[in-house]
């Protein structure tokens, strides 16, 4: 009886060390169905933590060209736009005439941002129908945990800012940045950045105005993009609620503001270079120290 | 005598440690197993597990385009995964700490910021200065307070 225990003590031992060396059935990766790629595809487009790379679906021929042309008017329009754009928050006031007479015609040649992806087409139209309707949106920068939209539309790459869920939140956040709601009868063209809501109030989203009808946002932990206005309204965003723009000394000093927060957005988004990085095909601009506001 | 008593016995006797333990070992999870001394140990290792299994279930939920695309704090933090981690208690405060300062030091690949709410839930202390600073300012501030109090 004792030597049949020992034996069958012996011989289990056996079975699990062999047992050891193979894969259990839930180690074993299943074959992936079509719905688990498009899942897993999803998942690097909005931001995992290897998703700060280019995903890796679509057309990568679309990033924006890099590459000098033959216009050297152009070439150092180009770059003084992209120095601007390198930074958030609103446009310096002595960049404004410059980025209505360059950004439009540059934009339209395709050297600011890049292309989306087909893959984010589908996924980012999907969520934004007007923006599917245009299809003339570009990527700035990629999808980035570090900040948000609210960041970046007072000039913030390093923080995530969610100041509350209602307006008066935002207008002592925006306040202590240096922006004060536009008023009544002020064009909306003078506006800096768009506050956005749903019909019942609660706050959604914050874009920066770049030139024309062109505002940029950034889309959570996804990507940043230019779109016009109103192309990101629908049932997650809401609509436009409030514009923001930069105040005058003496419009902070009636509001008893002394100082205002500076941003530390310093044209060097972490997310921006690292997709340079990464792919060498994408740029935004380097920061140049005589642009810089 | 048990069963298990005679099998250990003539383990021993016969020095076929390595195969007895392999036999009684169970399959699943043999690499959580780690050297437990005492009742405490074993509470705090499983502890850590349920807290990893709550952190890892909070990426999963927040990682879906409604929340990803939301620039909303409070979509990220409204789910019952962060609510379960919060539910853990004082004990889950090294845990969510550690997580914070991974984050801080790995540029907050996987949001951790977040985690000072469930920090100022459970500890009672808010850092967080009325609003007007960022999540990742005031995640930097509970890593000094949490440092502070253990010193």
């Amino acid at each position: 009886m004792k030597k049949a225990l020992l034996f069958a003590v012996l011989f289990a031992g056996m079975c699990r060390a062999y047992a050891a060396d193979l894969p259990y059935v839930s180690d074993i990766a299943p074959v992936p169905t079509r719905a688990d790629e498009v899942s897993a595809q999803l998942r690097s487009l909005i931001g995992t933590a290897s998703a700060m790379d280019v995903p890796s679906v679509g057309a990568a021929a679309d990033a924006a060209p890099s590459a000098a042309t033959s216009d050297p008017a152009q070439d150092a329009a180009l770059a003084r736009v992209r120095s601007i754009l390198s930074y958030g928050g609103g446009i310096p006031q002595q960049d404004k005439s410059f980025m209505e007479e360059w950004f439009p015609k540059l934009l339209a040649k395709g050297l600011i941002g890049r292309a989306p992806t087909d893959f984010e087409r589908k996924t980012i139209d999907g969520w934004f129908p007007d923006l599917a309707k245009k299809d003339d949106w570009r990527i700035t920068a990629e999808a980035c945990k570090n900040y948000n939209c609210i960041a970046w539309s007072a000039g913030i790459t390093g923080e995530w800012e969610w100041p509350g869920d209602h307006v008066a939140d935002f207008d002592k956040f925006y306040l202590s940045y240096g922006y004060v709601p536009l008023s009544d009868g002020e064009p909306q063209s003078d506006a800096d950045i768009a506050y956005w809501e749903l019909p019942d109030g609660s706050s959604t989203h914050g874009s920066r105005h770049v030139a024309g009808d062109i505002w940029e946002s950034k889309l959570g932990s996804a990507p940043r993009i230019l779109h016009h206005l109103n192309d990101l309204q629908g049932p997650d965003y809401g609509h436009v609620a409030k514009f923001y723009r930069r105040a005058t000394p003496q419009e902070l000093a009636s509001r008893g503001v002394t100082s205002v927060k500076t941003p530390d957005g310093n044209g060097k988004d972490p997310c921006a270079t690292k997709l340079r990085k990464s792919t060498g095909a994408y740029d935004i601009g380097s920061p140049d120290s005589k642009l810089r506001r | 005598m048990t069963l298990e008593a005679r099998i250990r016995n003539y383990a021993v006797k016969t020095g076929f440690m390595f195969s007895i333990a392999a036999a009684l070992l169970p399959c699943e999870g043999c690499h959580m197993i780690r050297p437990v001394k005492n009742g405490d140990s074993a509470v705090t290792a499983a502890q850590e597990t349920r807290f990893e299994e709550l952190y890892a279930r909070w990426q999963t939920a927040i990682n879906v385009p409604a929340i990803q695309l939301s620039s909303s704090t409070g979509r990220y933090i409204r789910c019952k995964p962060f609510a379960d981690m919060e539910a853990m208690g004082e004990t889950a405060l090294p845990y969510m700490m550690r997580k914070i300062k991974e984050g801080d030091a790995s540029g907050w690949k996987e949001s951790q910021f977040f985690l000072w709410h469930a920090v100022k839930t459970i500890s009672g202390v808010d850092l967080s200065g009325g609003g007007i600073a960022g999540e990742q300012e005031i995640a930097r501030k509970y890593i000094v307070w949490w440092d502070d109090r253990n010193k």
